[in-house]
Protein backbone atom coordinates (compact mmCIF):
# COMPACT_ATOMS: atom_id res chain seq x y z
CA UNK A 1 0.00 0.00 0.00
CA UNK A 2 2.44 2.56 0.93
CA UNK A 3 4.33 1.57 -2.57
CA UNK A 4 0.91 2.76 -4.18
CA UNK A 5 0.84 5.98 -2.50
CA UNK A 6 4.24 6.75 -2.85
CA UNK A 7 3.72 6.05 -6.55
CA UNK A 8 0.36 8.26 -6.52
CA UNK A 9 2.33 11.05 -4.83
CA UNK A 10 5.01 11.13 -7.26
CA UNK A 11 2.72 10.86 -10.41
CA UNK A 12 0.54 13.89 -8.78
CA UNK A 13 3.90 15.51 -8.21
CA UNK A 14 4.88 15.13 -12.11
CA UNK A 15 1.30 16.63 -12.88
CA UNK A 16 1.67 19.79 -10.72
CA UNK A 17 5.25 20.40 -12.05
CA UNK A 18 3.64 19.52 -15.65
CA UNK A 19 0.94 22.37 -15.04
CA UNK A 20 3.34 24.97 -14.21
CA UNK A 21 5.61 25.00 -16.52
CA UNK A 22 3.38 25.44 -19.45
CA UNK A 23 1.84 28.80 -17.50
CA UNK A 24 3.06 30.75 -20.38
CA UNK A 25 0.60 33.63 -21.73
CA UNK A 26 1.85 34.66 -24.65
CA UNK A 27 0.50 37.49 -27.44
CA UNK A 28 1.61 38.89 -29.96
CA UNK A 29 0.13 42.21 -31.34
CA UNK A 30 0.65 44.85 -34.24
CA UNK A 31 1.56 48.46 -32.70
CA UNK A 32 3.94 50.92 -33.18
CA UNK A 33 4.07 49.62 -36.75
CA UNK A 34 5.79 46.39 -35.59
CA UNK A 35 5.61 43.58 -33.81
CA UNK A 36 4.42 43.67 -29.43
CA UNK A 37 5.35 40.23 -28.18
CA UNK A 38 4.47 39.82 -24.71
CA UNK A 39 5.10 36.69 -22.86
CA UNK A 40 3.59 36.49 -18.68
CA UNK A 41 4.77 33.49 -16.68
CA UNK A 42 3.46 31.49 -13.86
CA UNK A 43 -0.05 33.36 -13.85
CA UNK A 44 -3.51 32.70 -14.94
CA UNK A 45 -4.80 32.72 -18.30
CA UNK A 46 -7.12 34.87 -17.74
CA UNK A 47 -5.18 37.83 -15.47
CA UNK A 48 -2.86 37.51 -17.41
CA UNK A 49 -5.15 38.25 -20.52
CA UNK A 50 -6.48 41.33 -18.86
CA UNK A 51 -2.87 42.63 -18.05
CA UNK A 52 -2.27 42.16 -21.62
CA UNK A 53 -5.17 44.29 -23.10
CA UNK A 54 -4.43 46.64 -20.30
CA UNK A 55 -0.47 47.62 -21.74
CA UNK A 56 -1.97 46.57 -25.48
CA UNK A 57 -4.64 49.67 -25.30
CA UNK A 58 -1.90 52.12 -23.62
CA UNK A 59 0.52 51.33 -26.36
CA UNK A 60 -2.16 51.73 -28.63
CA UNK A 61 -2.96 55.25 -26.80
CA UNK A 62 0.42 56.11 -27.11
CA UNK A 63 0.64 55.54 -30.79
CA UNK A 64 -2.07 57.97 -31.60
CA UNK A 65 -0.46 60.07 -29.23
CA UNK A 66 2.84 60.11 -30.20
CA UNK A 67 2.76 59.18 -34.18
CA UNK A 68 4.99 61.19 -36.12
CA UNK A 69 3.12 61.31 -39.22
CA UNK A 70 -0.36 60.04 -38.94
CA UNK A 71 -2.58 62.71 -37.11
CA UNK A 72 -1.88 62.83 -33.20
CA UNK A 73 -0.69 65.23 -30.66
CA UNK A 74 2.62 65.11 -31.74
CA UNK A 75 1.55 66.23 -35.41
CA UNK A 76 -0.42 69.07 -34.15
CA UNK A 77 2.83 70.19 -32.05
CA UNK A 78 4.73 70.11 -35.14
CA UNK A 79 2.26 71.44 -37.50
CA UNK A 80 2.09 74.75 -35.05
CA UNK A 81 5.89 75.21 -34.70
CA UNK A 82 5.47 74.70 -38.52
CA UNK A 83 3.19 77.97 -38.58
CA UNK A 84 5.10 79.58 -35.96
CA UNK A 85 2.47 79.28 -33.27
CA UNK A 86 3.04 78.23 -29.16
CA UNK A 87 0.69 75.56 -28.79
CA UNK A 88 -1.33 76.03 -25.13
CA UNK A 89 -2.46 73.29 -23.03
CA UNK A 90 -0.10 70.93 -24.17
CA UNK A 91 -0.70 67.79 -22.26
CA UNK A 92 1.53 67.25 -19.26
CA UNK A 93 2.78 63.53 -20.45
CA UNK A 94 3.93 65.16 -23.90
CA UNK A 95 5.56 68.06 -21.96
CA UNK A 96 7.69 65.40 -20.39
CA UNK A 97 8.76 63.73 -22.67
CA UNK A 98 9.58 66.67 -24.56
CA UNK A 99 11.59 68.02 -21.60
CA UNK A 100 13.42 64.37 -21.11
CA UNK A 101 14.05 64.37 -24.91
CA UNK A 102 15.48 67.44 -25.10
CA UNK A 103 17.90 66.53 -21.82
CA UNK A 104 19.16 63.24 -23.63
CA UNK A 105 19.61 65.29 -27.15
CA UNK A 106 21.87 67.43 -25.17
CA UNK A 107 23.77 64.88 -23.78
CA UNK A 108 24.29 62.65 -26.27
CA UNK A 109 26.27 66.15 -28.28
CA UNK A 110 22.81 65.75 -30.21
CA UNK A 111 23.20 63.15 -32.05
CA UNK A 112 20.24 61.57 -30.50
CA UNK A 113 18.24 64.25 -32.39
CA UNK A 114 14.46 63.84 -32.93
CA UNK A 115 14.29 67.36 -34.46
CA UNK A 116 15.07 66.31 -37.45
CA UNK A 117 11.39 64.88 -38.74
CA UNK A 118 12.32 67.16 -41.68
CA UNK A 119 15.22 65.31 -42.85
CA UNK A 120 13.50 61.59 -41.72
CA UNK A 121 10.77 62.96 -44.13
CA UNK A 122 12.82 63.69 -47.09
CA UNK A 123 14.24 60.41 -46.80
CA UNK A 124 10.70 58.89 -48.01
CA UNK A 125 10.97 57.08 -44.01
CA UNK A 126 7.45 59.15 -42.85
CA UNK A 127 5.36 56.29 -44.46
CA UNK A 128 4.56 52.84 -43.30
CA UNK A 129 5.75 51.23 -46.22
CA UNK A 130 8.44 53.78 -47.97
CA UNK A 131 9.76 53.87 -51.57
CA UNK A 132 13.53 54.05 -52.63
CA UNK A 133 14.55 57.15 -53.83
CA UNK A 134 17.28 59.35 -55.03
CA UNK A 135 18.37 61.59 -52.58
CA UNK A 136 19.49 65.20 -53.90
CA UNK A 137 22.77 66.45 -52.02
CA UNK A 138 21.51 70.02 -52.20
CA UNK A 139 17.91 69.30 -50.49
CA UNK A 140 19.96 67.84 -48.10
CA UNK A 141 22.52 70.29 -47.42
CA UNK A 142 19.63 72.74 -46.91
CA UNK A 143 17.41 70.75 -44.46
CA UNK A 144 20.57 70.61 -42.44
CA UNK A 145 21.72 74.04 -42.25
CA UNK A 146 17.87 74.56 -40.52
CA UNK A 147 20.11 73.53 -37.75
CA UNK A 148 16.66 71.93 -36.23
CA UNK A 149 17.28 70.74 -32.46
CA UNK A 150 15.27 70.79 -29.32
CA UNK A 151 17.09 73.67 -27.64
CA UNK A 152 14.83 75.83 -30.20
CA UNK A 153 12.06 74.50 -28.13
CA UNK A 154 10.93 76.62 -25.08
CA UNK A 155 8.26 75.56 -22.25
CA UNK A 156 6.59 77.26 -19.98
CA UNK A 157 4.20 75.86 -18.07
CA UNK A 158 1.87 74.16 -20.56
CA UNK A 159 3.02 76.33 -23.52
CA UNK A 160 5.73 74.49 -26.12
CA UNK A 161 7.39 77.32 -28.36
CA UNK A 162 9.71 76.77 -31.09
CA UNK A 163 12.45 79.69 -32.07
CA UNK A 164 13.09 77.44 -34.80
CA UNK A 165 10.57 76.66 -37.52
CA UNK A 166 11.81 73.46 -38.92
CA UNK A 167 11.89 71.68 -35.60
CA UNK A 168 9.76 68.54 -36.40
CA UNK A 169 9.61 66.37 -33.57
CA UNK A 170 10.03 62.63 -34.46
CA UNK A 171 10.07 60.51 -31.28
CA UNK A 172 10.89 57.33 -33.01
CA UNK A 173 13.71 57.07 -31.65
CA UNK A 174 12.39 57.27 -27.65
CA UNK A 175 8.29 56.03 -27.78
CA UNK A 176 8.57 52.40 -27.91
CA UNK A 177 10.97 52.87 -24.73
CA UNK A 178 9.00 55.45 -22.91
CA UNK A 179 6.19 52.75 -23.89
CA UNK A 180 8.04 49.16 -22.16
CA UNK A 181 8.49 51.45 -19.18
CA UNK A 182 4.64 52.41 -19.30
CA UNK A 183 4.21 48.48 -19.55
CA UNK A 184 6.44 47.79 -16.69
CA UNK A 185 4.20 50.33 -14.52
CA UNK A 186 0.76 48.46 -15.87
CA UNK A 187 1.83 44.82 -14.98
CA UNK A 188 2.71 45.88 -11.81
CA UNK A 189 -0.19 47.25 -10.93
CA UNK A 190 -1.97 43.50 -12.42
CA UNK A 191 0.91 42.53 -10.01
CA UNK A 192 2.39 40.13 -12.75
CA UNK A 193 5.80 39.28 -11.13
CA UNK A 194 6.98 37.60 -14.03
CA UNK A 195 6.69 38.96 -17.54
CA UNK A 196 8.79 40.07 -20.95
CA UNK A 197 7.52 42.64 -22.79
CA UNK A 198 9.19 43.05 -26.69
CA UNK A 199 8.07 45.93 -28.89
CA UNK A 200 9.97 45.70 -31.78
CA UNK A 201 13.40 44.65 -30.63
CA UNK A 202 13.07 47.04 -27.74
CA UNK A 203 12.47 44.46 -24.49
CA UNK A 204 12.66 44.38 -21.11
CA UNK A 205 12.24 42.14 -18.52
CA UNK A 206 10.31 41.51 -14.99
CA UNK A 207 11.30 39.01 -12.97
CA UNK A 208 12.13 35.69 -14.85
CA UNK A 209 10.74 32.52 -16.83
CA UNK A 210 10.49 29.86 -14.02
CA UNK A 211 13.49 29.27 -12.34
CA UNK A 212 16.22 30.65 -15.35
CA UNK A 213 16.13 34.55 -16.08
CA UNK A 214 14.12 35.89 -18.99
CA UNK A 215 16.50 34.83 -22.43
CA UNK A 216 16.81 36.94 -25.54
CA UNK A 217 18.30 36.08 -28.61
CA UNK A 218 19.75 39.36 -30.62
CA UNK A 219 19.60 39.04 -34.38
CA UNK A 220 22.28 38.32 -36.55
CA UNK A 221 21.52 41.60 -39.10
CA UNK A 222 22.41 40.03 -41.87
CA UNK A 223 20.57 36.76 -41.53
CA UNK A 224 17.34 35.42 -40.78
CA UNK A 225 18.40 33.86 -37.31
CA UNK A 226 19.68 35.29 -33.82
CA UNK A 227 23.41 35.67 -33.75
CA UNK A 228 24.22 35.57 -29.86
CA UNK A 229 21.86 35.39 -26.85
CA UNK A 230 21.99 36.72 -23.24
CA UNK A 231 19.99 36.52 -19.74
CA UNK A 232 17.89 39.50 -19.24
CA UNK A 233 17.56 40.20 -15.51
CA UNK A 234 14.81 41.35 -13.62
CA UNK A 235 14.31 45.36 -14.44
CA UNK A 236 16.90 45.24 -17.33
CA UNK A 237 15.89 46.26 -20.68
CA UNK A 238 17.55 45.89 -24.33
CA UNK A 239 17.31 47.15 -27.26
CA UNK A 240 18.95 47.58 -30.64
CA UNK A 241 19.38 50.24 -33.47
CA UNK A 242 19.62 48.23 -37.08
CA UNK A 243 20.41 49.25 -40.89
CA UNK A 244 18.28 45.94 -41.69
CA UNK A 245 14.81 46.71 -40.76
CA UNK A 246 13.73 49.65 -42.13
CA UNK A 247 15.66 50.48 -45.64
CA UNK A 248 15.84 50.50 -49.27
CA UNK A 249 18.74 50.36 -51.45
CA UNK A 250 19.16 52.98 -54.32
CA UNK A 251 22.12 52.25 -57.35
CA UNK A 252 23.47 49.26 -54.64
CA UNK A 253 24.03 51.75 -51.99
CA UNK A 254 21.74 50.68 -48.75
CA UNK A 255 20.04 53.74 -47.01
CA UNK A 256 18.68 53.02 -43.71
CA UNK A 257 16.36 54.49 -41.56
CA UNK A 258 19.00 55.79 -38.94
CA UNK A 259 20.17 59.67 -40.35
CA UNK A 260 23.35 60.96 -38.83
CA UNK A 261 21.96 65.00 -37.90
CA UNK A 262 25.27 66.55 -38.81
CA UNK A 263 25.32 65.25 -42.36
CA UNK A 264 21.68 64.39 -43.12
CA UNK A 265 22.45 61.41 -44.46
CA UNK A 266 21.55 57.36 -43.60
CA UNK A 267 24.91 56.11 -41.22
CA UNK A 268 26.55 53.71 -42.99
CA UNK A 269 28.52 50.77 -42.52
CA UNK A 270 27.40 50.09 -38.90
CA UNK A 271 24.88 46.88 -39.34
CA UNK A 272 23.87 47.10 -35.53
CA UNK A 273 24.45 48.63 -32.00
CA UNK A 274 23.01 46.98 -29.76
CA UNK A 275 22.49 48.38 -25.45
CA UNK A 276 22.15 46.57 -22.38
CA UNK A 277 20.45 49.07 -19.81
CA UNK A 278 20.74 48.16 -16.22
CA UNK A 279 17.43 48.40 -13.87
CA UNK A 280 16.32 52.19 -13.97
CA UNK A 281 12.57 53.86 -13.46
CA UNK A 282 13.33 54.80 -17.42
CA UNK A 283 15.62 51.60 -18.48
CA UNK A 284 12.93 51.16 -21.22
CA UNK A 285 13.50 54.99 -22.88
CA UNK A 286 17.07 54.42 -22.24
CA UNK A 287 17.33 51.05 -24.28
CA UNK A 288 15.86 52.73 -26.93
CA UNK A 289 17.66 56.03 -27.25
CA UNK A 290 21.09 55.25 -26.63
CA UNK A 291 21.90 52.88 -29.03
CA UNK A 292 20.94 56.04 -31.78
CA UNK A 293 24.12 57.86 -30.68
CA UNK A 294 26.40 55.18 -30.72
CA UNK A 295 25.06 53.92 -34.41
CA UNK A 296 25.89 57.27 -35.76
CA UNK A 297 29.26 58.49 -33.83
CA UNK A 298 32.20 57.90 -35.48
CA UNK A 299 34.15 54.78 -33.99
CA UNK A 300 36.60 56.50 -33.15
CA UNK A 301 34.12 58.46 -30.87
CA UNK A 302 32.42 56.11 -29.75
CA UNK A 303 34.29 55.37 -26.59
CA UNK A 304 33.93 58.89 -25.33
CA UNK A 305 30.00 59.01 -26.22
CA UNK A 306 29.75 55.75 -24.65
CA UNK A 307 31.55 57.13 -21.10
CA UNK A 308 29.75 60.73 -21.30
CA UNK A 309 26.30 58.34 -21.38
CA UNK A 310 27.14 56.04 -18.91
CA UNK A 311 26.95 53.12 -21.49
CA UNK A 312 28.69 50.20 -20.23
CA UNK A 313 26.97 47.16 -21.82
CA UNK A 314 27.20 47.72 -25.73
CA UNK A 315 27.44 45.25 -28.74
CA UNK A 316 28.10 46.65 -32.45
CA UNK A 317 28.20 44.30 -35.62
CA UNK A 318 29.81 45.99 -38.72
CA UNK A 319 31.33 44.01 -41.89
CA UNK A 320 33.53 41.03 -40.31
CA UNK A 321 34.08 42.87 -37.50
CA UNK A 322 32.23 42.76 -34.00
CA UNK A 323 32.93 45.13 -30.79
CA UNK A 324 31.92 44.78 -27.77
CA UNK A 325 32.70 45.81 -24.26
CA UNK A 326 34.62 43.52 -21.46
CA UNK A 327 30.75 43.81 -19.40
CA UNK A 328 28.88 42.58 -22.73
CA UNK A 329 31.05 39.71 -23.63
CA UNK A 330 31.33 38.17 -20.56
CA UNK A 331 26.83 38.44 -20.61
CA UNK A 332 26.66 36.60 -24.32
CA UNK A 333 26.96 33.72 -25.90
CA UNK A 334 27.24 32.84 -29.45
CA UNK A 335 25.23 30.64 -30.72
CA UNK A 336 27.33 29.95 -34.05
CA UNK A 337 30.61 28.87 -33.99
CA UNK A 338 31.19 30.36 -37.67
CA UNK A 339 30.49 33.79 -35.99
CA UNK A 340 33.98 33.78 -34.39
CA UNK A 341 35.82 32.47 -37.25
CA UNK A 342 34.49 35.03 -39.59
CA UNK A 343 34.58 38.19 -37.70
CA UNK A 344 37.31 39.98 -35.99
CA UNK A 345 35.95 40.30 -32.10
CA UNK A 346 37.15 43.65 -30.65
CA UNK A 347 36.60 43.51 -26.78
CA UNK A 348 37.23 47.20 -25.24
CA UNK A 349 36.96 47.81 -21.50
CA UNK B 1 -3.29 -28.30 -4.16
CA UNK B 2 -4.63 -25.76 -6.38
CA UNK B 3 -3.34 -22.43 -6.61
CA UNK B 4 -5.93 -19.84 -7.02
CA UNK B 5 -4.26 -16.57 -9.14
CA UNK B 6 -5.47 -13.93 -6.89
CA UNK B 7 -6.15 -10.54 -8.01
CA UNK B 8 -6.09 -7.73 -5.90
CA UNK B 9 -6.96 -4.33 -6.56
CA UNK B 10 -3.66 -3.75 -5.98
CA UNK B 11 -2.16 -5.37 -9.30
CA UNK B 12 -4.90 -3.00 -10.85
CA UNK B 13 -3.62 -0.01 -9.18
CA UNK B 14 -0.26 -0.64 -10.35
CA UNK B 15 -1.40 -1.87 -13.94
CA UNK B 16 -3.10 1.29 -14.30
CA UNK B 17 -0.44 3.75 -12.60
CA UNK B 18 2.13 2.46 -14.52
CA UNK B 19 0.29 2.49 -18.22
CA UNK B 20 -0.71 6.45 -16.52
CA UNK B 21 2.84 6.78 -16.36
CA UNK B 22 4.53 5.40 -19.49
CA UNK B 23 2.18 7.99 -21.19
CA UNK B 24 2.67 11.21 -19.41
CA UNK B 25 6.47 10.31 -19.69
CA UNK B 26 6.22 9.84 -23.17
CA UNK B 27 4.24 13.33 -23.08
CA UNK B 28 6.90 15.28 -21.79
CA UNK B 29 10.18 13.83 -22.39
CA UNK B 30 9.27 13.33 -26.57
CA UNK B 31 11.22 15.96 -27.43
CA UNK B 32 10.40 16.93 -31.90
CA UNK B 33 13.15 17.16 -34.19
CA UNK B 34 14.57 20.44 -34.15
CA UNK B 35 12.32 22.73 -35.89
CA UNK B 36 9.73 20.85 -36.44
CA UNK B 37 7.12 22.63 -36.29
CA UNK B 38 5.99 26.39 -37.60
CA UNK B 39 3.71 28.54 -36.28
CA UNK B 40 1.73 30.59 -38.50
CA UNK B 41 0.70 34.26 -36.50
CA UNK B 42 -2.03 36.17 -38.66
CA UNK B 43 -3.36 39.71 -37.30
CA UNK B 44 -2.32 39.28 -33.60
CA UNK B 45 -3.74 35.65 -33.18
CA UNK B 46 -2.04 32.21 -33.70
CA UNK B 47 -3.38 30.85 -36.92
CA UNK B 48 -1.69 27.35 -36.72
CA UNK B 49 0.69 25.30 -35.79
CA UNK B 50 1.94 23.06 -38.85
CA UNK B 51 4.37 20.03 -39.02
CA UNK B 52 7.52 21.30 -41.48
CA UNK B 53 7.24 17.82 -42.88
CA UNK B 54 4.66 17.97 -45.50
CA UNK B 55 4.27 20.27 -48.62
CA UNK B 56 1.36 23.07 -48.36
CA UNK B 57 0.46 26.38 -48.97
CA UNK B 58 -1.28 28.23 -46.96
CA UNK B 59 -3.21 31.69 -48.20
CA UNK B 60 -3.86 34.32 -45.85
CA UNK B 61 -5.79 37.18 -47.15
CA UNK B 62 -4.91 40.64 -44.67
CA UNK B 63 -5.53 44.03 -44.84
CA UNK B 64 -2.90 44.84 -48.16
CA UNK B 65 -4.22 41.69 -49.77
CA UNK B 66 -2.87 38.05 -50.16
CA UNK B 67 0.10 36.62 -48.45
CA UNK B 68 1.29 32.72 -49.84
CA UNK B 69 3.27 30.39 -47.32
CA UNK B 70 4.60 27.45 -48.16
CA UNK B 71 6.07 24.82 -46.92
CA UNK B 72 8.13 22.41 -48.17
CA UNK B 73 11.04 19.39 -47.17
CA UNK B 74 10.93 20.88 -43.71
CA UNK B 75 11.38 24.41 -44.43
CA UNK B 76 9.10 27.41 -44.34
CA UNK B 77 9.09 30.97 -46.90
CA UNK B 78 6.84 33.41 -48.30
CA UNK B 79 6.13 32.80 -51.88
CA UNK B 80 4.31 35.97 -52.11
CA UNK B 81 3.05 39.56 -50.52
CA UNK B 82 0.99 42.31 -50.94
CA UNK B 83 3.73 44.60 -49.57
CA UNK B 84 5.40 46.95 -51.17
CA UNK B 85 9.05 46.05 -49.72
CA UNK B 86 8.51 42.44 -50.29
CA UNK B 87 11.26 41.68 -47.12
CA UNK B 88 9.78 38.79 -45.66
CA UNK B 89 9.75 37.15 -49.39
CA UNK B 90 13.56 37.91 -49.63
CA UNK B 91 14.57 36.32 -47.12
CA UNK B 92 13.83 33.32 -48.35
CA UNK B 93 13.57 29.76 -46.21
CA UNK B 94 13.76 29.39 -42.70
CA UNK B 95 14.03 26.70 -41.22
CA UNK B 96 16.04 26.55 -37.81
CA UNK B 97 14.16 26.80 -34.54
CA UNK B 98 14.04 30.29 -33.23
CA UNK B 99 13.42 31.85 -36.77
CA UNK B 100 10.94 33.74 -38.05
CA UNK B 101 10.12 35.82 -40.88
CA UNK B 102 7.35 38.96 -40.31
CA UNK B 103 5.52 40.83 -42.93
CA UNK B 104 4.90 43.92 -40.78
CA UNK B 105 2.13 45.54 -43.20
CA UNK B 106 0.04 41.73 -43.69
CA UNK B 107 0.66 41.35 -40.13
CA UNK B 108 1.52 37.63 -40.91
CA UNK B 109 4.59 36.05 -38.84
CA UNK B 110 5.99 32.74 -39.46
CA UNK B 111 8.00 31.14 -36.56
CA UNK B 112 9.49 27.72 -36.68
CA UNK B 113 9.14 26.19 -32.97
CA UNK B 114 11.21 24.31 -30.81
CA UNK B 115 10.74 22.91 -27.46
CA UNK B 116 14.16 23.55 -26.56
CA UNK B 117 14.50 27.49 -28.15
CA UNK B 118 17.67 29.06 -27.39
CA UNK B 119 15.37 32.18 -26.29
CA UNK B 120 12.86 33.35 -25.14
CA UNK B 121 11.95 36.49 -27.13
CA UNK B 122 14.22 38.10 -30.35
CA UNK B 123 15.93 41.51 -29.76
CA UNK B 124 16.29 43.44 -33.44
Amino acid sequence: MHFIKFFLTSILLCLIQSCSNSSLYQSKNYVFGTIVDISIYGEDQKKAKDATNDVLNEFTRLNNSLHAWKKSTLTELNENIRQGKPSTHTNIELIHIIEDAKSLEKKSHHLFNPAIGELIDYWGFHQDEFISMHPNPSNIQKLVETRPSLDAIHISSSTISSNNRHVKIDLGGYAKGYALDQARKILDQHQIKNALINIGGNITAIGQHGKQPWRIGIQDPRATHAIAKLDLPDGWAIGTSGDYQRYFIDNGIRYCHIINPETGYPVQGVYSVTVLIEPAKNAGVLSDVLSKPLFIASPNDRQAIARSLDIKHYFIIEDKHILMTKTMSDKIQFLHPDTKKNNQIEITP
Amino acid sequence: MKLRPKFYIGDVLILLISILFILFTFKSFWHFEAGSIVQVNFQGKVYGNFSLFQNKKINLTGKEGESVIEIREGRARFVTSPCKNQYCVQQGWIHYAGQMLICIPNEVSVEILDKTKAYDSLNY
